[in-house]
């Protein structure tokens, strides 16, 4: 048992802290790198360091050190190297050199290198990691730029106008509700705060009269889901709680006699406090509602001020001298490790990260459950199974006898659990292996109890180991994971473009695949796209193969990606392979692809796509190229000519002028006829039309259409004969009608044979209207000149 | 109330309530109540989809049908335009909206798809910044019965016949893909014409759009049979003779309901005084009433015995009533009071449609009409037919001499000299505005001049047994009855599809238009239909019946769907068929579809 309470070191009464190794680090014979020389800046949840290297000739290089696991980068190291009041300037000015030639370089946490790179400007006041794990840099002008792990440039903003003419004296990052912000002290003793540097909007906190930020120390105070807040201690002891619209002073009292406050640490979730006097008092205690409680002060006889101060998980604050890691609890106990110099913190959800030049190591609080199971002398459910377990591999008959003592307490299932857990919160596999098979062995005497939890355990140590693997570098721990969720875990893998074990994992845990296959794939594809150097069309290919047609990934979002790096040839090559027309369309409109996107449309068959090219094409083609295209796609040219019909009469019948097309341009001259008010201009249209159907050798049609000319000549002639009414659009079987209603017996004659009107038409109509009108003695005489061709039959 | 949708063996049903469930999606969005500005042509088919009521309920406090010109006095938060994407009703919307002075959310809902030319338009119009919204309602489908679906696009065949503007078409393919999304993919696609394979070919593309992301459903249809309406241009000219295809003729039915003159009606009580509007009178006509799903899809003069055995049947239980001694006779009794008064009310009503059909029918014009339609179907003759020519010079109207000229067209083949001679007649009777008509119907296939010997027609009619000498009206032992005598070129494509498979028939469908698809969609082998086990737990259903889906691109009859049910109950062919249509036509409205009068302007200056 032994074996795994050797690390183990009591705080107080029941809790333990224990220390162990992540990784020996790889930077560790490189000799440009001494943690004594540089500025290191980690991100927590186990991540990526940063230092910031120098040439030779340099006595010191500022080395930033990364620790790209998760989401939270607690603090910068840059101020920690910083002391606090007066001697300020001086440093500042020193490092202002320093930079000036330094380098800023990225590591994984097992110290591989990753990136690195010179400094492009020379004044960086400060420099830390996003929640999205972003490098961000302050420059002294207020200038922020962004970069991501391999440093390529991002994105960059300028906090406020303002801070050009008063400079960022101290900036702090700080993360809430899964965004990362930033606050600054200006030297005009302002504060200004970004909630969020993705949606920059910098607001001023009020200033309190009397008080000098940049004598104070002071630190942030967010959670999710609560308004940002600055606790700020003035260098006369008073101390303020400030959020945007407001400032209230806080009482406080320390019993031993001090000058002023050095250190401001606040917890994980924002609610504990500790701070240290310069006389080496640690005040640990909380903030509830707008009052400090105390829990405890501690002296620590040291009158340096430590170069860390953090919480330790959510029980106790650790401080670091040099060598001495001191950690004190709530109730005063306090416990020493003796740590080989120089080392830089990391504070975590559940413990501390200690990166030195050799090693990384984490020290943590036991968890419950681990001390429970692995305590000594230990008989807990979970102690008896691991016990039982043991003894049946060994064959001997105690297995039994702890299983009946733990079923005796029914506590089988309870046993279960605690291993499974043990199991998530050590880091060693074979530890992990060990308790996972008594579980395993318990399991069998609850047949009745629901796996899952076991199995999903056993997923996820997989995925926590393969992710730990010194070639990953991410040691996160279970705790971690849990408070992270998987889908952030992926997020890490492809920002370190561990494309493939992120799909394995997404696979492994059969995550939608929206969410892990797809999110993995688009994001590859997009940094292939990023890659400028590499050949478009093998670029095109490469993601063509990989991505296939089945993943539902969108060829459009990468290739408007590919727009956005101006590589425009890419974008239309990765449009070959869209699917979605709806999608590929626009695009290739944007990107002035006009034949293909007019094809693409066609096929389509989306008219509204099509009437999209059609009308893009028009304003922006001059109308000789734009026919060119159009008239390839038939679909397209009906399309066109129904839109012209609708909203550009002239412009159809240019369009059937050039096509030769005389039939349709004919029916277009009839259209315009009838929508004419003037009798001549109608004439002249259908005259127009007349002339088009004889050019179409359409001969029916031009003779019909002469006619109707004739006809409307005869009506408007017959209109002025017969005053008042109306002969115009009437038609030839109609006018006669009239006629012969009028008692013009002759002109309807004359009429009749002029149009050819049959015989058999001519004496329904003449017989039907003689009747009507009674007229028959006419209908008698009628009857006389000709046999009827349709009889007299009496309907 | 819509359990007449659910009775089949595909939940047409379904279809409604994913419409409804989008329409409470869209209406979500608009803060505040409604007020609902309706394009007139979505009023009558939205009814389909959502009750008055249910409009109610998502808080639509008003409704207006759209009109040009100021809007009357509105009394919600937000203004909701639900229309059609056509570029004429943006111009009346621009001019509501400028005429409006009061500040109104505006919102356009375009159904079923949001159009770029019309926001373009409203652009142009200087509108568009009015709108607070502009979203769509992606409803294709509406559900006409258990076993009909209808894209309600009446303009479907001339759009594509005449404007290659192939937008119904697509809309079918999405229809398809809908349905598929419902009731899995269907394994076997068959086709003839050309829609019917660009219709194949979106849907084809629009899988693979979705890439994979197919809902995994075992296939409840098993075959789709795409037809385009150029295939089988004949069977909606002809005069359909059954009782439901009548009343269409006759009467026009819009959206399952159909306005009857009510003289010839008892005067209406309480429940149904909404429907009554003037000189008309409003009935809904769907299977939900049981006496009307069992008439509806008889032959005209088989319809009178069914009701006369109706009436008898209601006789003889009211005859129980008087013999009913004991209290629990009488209680029995009492609870059927409900059903026998509702099937009292269907037959009086039936009753009084017949004696309205038979005043037309009873007809010599209509008689003789049938008489020279059945002369063109069976007999060949390519002469001027007196007939039309009388029809014309009585200035009958126009759509029946078109009728007339069309099957005698497809029939029999029109040489040139006869069709000119035709419409020479028409445009000096009828107005030379006709000749934009005349255009469209020859664009359309529907007025062709013959070029060689051979008429196809007596080739399929010999093939396909299209016409039948004798029909037993009231007994058929076969489809020609639904046109006493001729039997629809389409529900014999779909028969022989069935039954022996178009292998069968290669040499009839060259002589269709062309092309012939046959298909088949791969779908997972743990979704294929197990033959034997069955997917129905239904009783009285046959296991391994098949569902196949007619998809009628261009407009499907009452007589077409009637042939269809008619084969779906013969039990040897063992098949239920589902039918989709793009509208459903009946001779006047197809011709009519394809008309395009021109209006002359008022002539201001005279001389």
């Amino acid at each position: 048992m032994a074996l795994y309470t050797g690390s183990w070191n009591p705080l107080g009464n029941v809790a333990f802290y224990r220390k162990f190794e992540l990784y020996s680090m790889q930077w560790k014979d490189d000799v440009n790198v001494n943690l004594n020389e540089c500025f290191v800046a980690a991100s927590s949840f186990s991540g990526c360091i940063v230092r910031d290297g120098t040439s030779k000739e340099l006595s010191k290089a500022v080395t930033v050190y990364f620790d790209i696991s998760e989401l939270f980068v607690f603090y910068s190291f840059v101020i920690y190297f910083l002391p606090f009041t007066a001697t300020l300037k001086k440093e500042r000015k020193n490092q202002k050199d320093l930079n000036a030639k330094s380098f800023l370089s990225v590591y994984t946490a097992c110290g591989y290198l990753i990136s690195s790179f010179k400094l492009p400007f020379d004044n960086l006041t400060y420099f830390g990691w996003s929640i999205d794990e972003e490098l961000i840099c302050v420059q002294e002008d207020g200038t922020v730029t962004f970069y991501d792990i391999f440093l390529a440039l991002q994105d960059s903003l300028i906090l406020h106008e303002e801070i050009r003419d008063t400079r960022v004296h101290e900036c702090r990052l700080f993360h809430h509700d899964h965004v990362t912000g930033i606050a600054a002290v200006t030297f005009a003793n302002k504060i200004l705060v970004v909630n969020n540097i993705k949606d920059p909007k910098a607001r001023y906190f009020p200033v309190i009269p009397g008080v000098e930020p940049t004598k104070s120390a002071w630190n942030v105070i967010a959670c999710d889901g609560k308004e940002t807040q600055i606790i700020l201690a003035t260098e006369n002891n008073r101390l303020f709680l400030i959020n945007a619209t407001n400032f209230i002073e806080l009482d406080y009292r320390i019993a031993k006699p001090f000058d002023f406050i050095t250190n401001i640490s606040t917890s994980f979730d924002g609610k504990k406090l500790a701070f240290l006097t310069n006389t080496g008092v640690l005040w640990i205690g909380f903030l509830y509602e707008k009052d400090l409680k105390k829990n405890c002060e501690f002296e620590t006889k040291s009158k340096t001020k430590p170069q860390f101060m953090m919480w330790c998980g959510e029980d106790a604050v650790a401080c670091l001298w040099k060598n001495i890691l001191l950690l004190v609890g709530k109730e005063k106990e306090w416990l020493n490790f003796v740590i080989e110099p120089p080392v830089h913190l990391v504070e975590e959800i559940d413990g501390i990260r200690i990166i030195g030049n050799d090693v990384h190591e984490f020290l943590q609080q036991v968890p419950e459950v681990v001390v429970d199971v692995f305590r000594i002398g230990s008989v807990s459910a979970g102690a008896l199974l691991l016990e039982a377990s043991k003894e049946f591999q060994k064959r001997t008959h105690k297995a039994d006898e702890y299983m009946k003592m733990l079923s005796d307490r029914h506590e089988v299932e309870l046993a279960v659990r605690q291993c499974v857990e043990t199991a998530g919160h050590e880091y060693t596999v074979s530890t992990q292996k060990m308790l996972l098979r008594a579980a395993s062995f318990g399991k069998c005497f609850v047949p009745e109890t629901d796996p899952k939890f076991f199995v999903s355990m056993c997923q996820t140590l997989r995925v926590l180991n393969a992710i730990r693997n010194p070639n990953i570098g991410i040691p996160m721990t279970y705790n971690q994971l849990q408070y992270l969720s998987i889908d952030v875990v992926i997020q890490k893998l492809v920002l370190r473009h561990h494309y493939f074990i992120a799909i394995k994992i997404a696979k492994f845990l059969k995550i939608p695949e929206e969410r892990g296959v797809m999110r993995i794939l688009s994001n590859w594809a997009y940094y292939k796209v990023r890659q400028v150097q590499l050949d478009d069309e093998q670029v095109a290919r490469e993601i063509a193969e990989k991505l296939g047609y089945t993943t539902g990934i969108s060829y459009s979002d990468i290739a408007c990606k590919a727009i956005d790096f101006g590589r425009t040839h890419l974008a239309i090559k990765l449009l070959d392979h869209e699917l979605k027309a709806t999608q590929q369309v626009p695009l290739l409109l944007k990107l002035k692809q006009y034949q293909m996107a007019m094809k693409r449309a066609d096929e389509s068959g989306d008219m509204d796509l099509i009437y999209t090219c059609i009308i893009m094409m028009k304003n922006i083609l001059p109308s000789r190229d734009f026919l060119m295209i159009v008239r390839n796609y038939p679909v397209a040219y009906s399309l066109y000519q129904k839109y012209c019909k609708q909203e550009n009469f002239e412009k159809l019948k240019d369009l059937y002028n050039q096509e030769d097309d005389f039939n349709a341009q004919a029916y277009c001259w009839i259209l315009e006829s009838y929508k004419s008010e003037n009798i001549a201009t109608r004439q002249d249209c259908l005259r127009s039309a007349a002339e088009s159907f004889r050019k179409a050798k359409h001969d029916f049609m031009s003779s019909e259409t002469d006619e109707q000319i004739k006809l409307l000549k005869y009506q408007s002639t017959m209109e002025e004969k017969f005053h008042h009414q109306k002969f115009v659009d009437l038609s030839v079987h109609q006018t006669i009608k009239k006629l012969l209603q009028e008692g013009e017996y002759k002109l309807a004659e004359e009429l009749k044979k002029d149009r050819k009107v049959p015989d058999k038409r001519f004496w329904w109509l003449k017989i039907t209207v003689l009747a009507e009108q009674g007229q028959w003695l006419e209908l008698e005489k009628f009857s006389k000149v000709k046999k009827s061709p349709i009889g007299y039959e009496v309907g | 109330m819509s359990s007449h949708l659910s009775s089949g063996r595909i939940n047409v049903g379904l279809l409604k309530e994913v419409a409804k469930r989008e329409l409470v999606d869209c209406f979500a969005k608009y803060d505040g109540t409604k007020t609902i500005v309706w394009d007139n042509a979505l009023m009558g088919p939205f009814g389909l989809l959502a009750e008055y009521t249910f409009l109610l309920q998502q808080g639509c406090i008003q409704m207006i049908p759209l009109r040009s010109g100021k809007l009357p006095p509105i009394k919600a938060v937000n203004v909701v335009y639900i229309i059609r994407p056509e570029l004429s009703l943006m111009q009346i919307i621009a001019d509501n909206i400028k005429k409006e002075d009061k500040h109104f959310k505006f919102h356009i809902l375009f159904m079923p798809r949001k159009s770029f030319l019309c926001e373009r338009k409203l652009q142009e119009l200087g509108v568009f910044g009015n709108f607070t919204s502009i979203e769509e309602y992606a409803v294709e489908l509406f559900p006409i019965d258990s076993d009909v679906m209808s894209l309600e696009m009446n303009y479907a065949f001339k759009e594509c016949v005449v404007n290659n503007d192939y937008t119904s078409l697509f809309h079918a393919a999405k229809a398809i893909m809908t349905l598929q999304s419902l009731f899995g993919i269907i394994p076997n696609v068959y086709g003839q014409g050309k829609s019917a394979k660009q219709v194949f070919d979106l849907i084809v593309r629009m899988r693979r759009e979705l890439a994979g992301k197919e809902v995994q459903i075992t296939p409840q249809i098993d075959c789709l049979l795409l037809l385009d309406r150029s295939v089988d241009l004949l069977s909606p000219l002809v005069t359909q003779l059954t009782y439901e295809g009548l009343i269409d003729e006759l009467y026009n039915i819009k959206n399952n309901s159909v306005k009857l003159p009510s003289e010839k009606f008892a005067q209406p009580n309480e429940d149904n005084k909404n429907d009554v509007c003037g000189e008309t009178m409003r009935f809904t006509l769907n299977s939900g009433e049981q006496l009307y799903s069992e008439i509806r899809d008889k032959n005209f003069n088989a319809v009178a015995p069914v009701l006369n055995k109706t009436a008898k049947q209601l006789t003889a239980q009211k005859q129980e009533l008087d013999q009913a001694k004991s209290v629990g006779e009488l209680k029995l009794f009492v609870e059927k009071l409900p059903h026998l008064q509702s099937v009292r009310k269907a037959l009086a009503n039936h009753i009084s449609i017949v004696e309205l059909i038979k005043e037309t029918t009873d007809t010599e014009e209509f008689r003789e009409n049938l008489q020279v339609e059945q002369e063109f179907l069976t007999t060949s003759n390519d002469k001027i037919h007196p007939y039309i020519e009388d029809c014309i010079a009585r200035e009958e109207p126009l759509n029946k001499v078109l009728r007339l000229i069309c099957i005698q067209s497809i029939t029999n083949g029109l040489k040139p000299k006869v069709l000119d001679h035709y419409k020479r007649e028409i445009l000096q009777t009828y107005g030379f505005h006709h000749a934009l008509t005349l255009y469209n119907l020859e664009k359309a296939g529907l007025f062709k001049v013959s070029t060689s010997f051979t008429r196809p027609y007596n080739v399929l009619r010999k093939t396909l047994r299209l016409t039948a000498e004798k029909v037993d009206e009231k007994n058929p032992t076969d489809i020609p009855y639904v046109h006493s005598g001729y039997a629809p070129i389409s529900a014999r494509l779909a028969q022989f599809l069935v039954q022996p498979g178009w292998r069968a028939i290669t040499d009839a469908l060259k002589l269709l238009p062309e092309p012939t698809i046959e298909e088949i969609q791969h779908i997972p082998a743990g979704l294929r239909k197990r033959r034997s086990s069955g997917s129905s737990t239904q009783s009285g259903i046959v296991d391994d019946q098949r569902v196949f889906l007619v998809f009628f691109l261009g407009g499907c009859t009452y007589a077409e769907i009637s042939a269809l049910r008619f084969l779906s109950q013969q039990e040897e062919l063992n098949v239920e068929f589902i039918i989709a249509t793009t509208k459903l036509i009946n001779g006047n409205s197809f011709i009519e579809s394809l008309c395009e009068p021109l209006k002359a302007q008022t002539i201001v200056d005279i001389y």
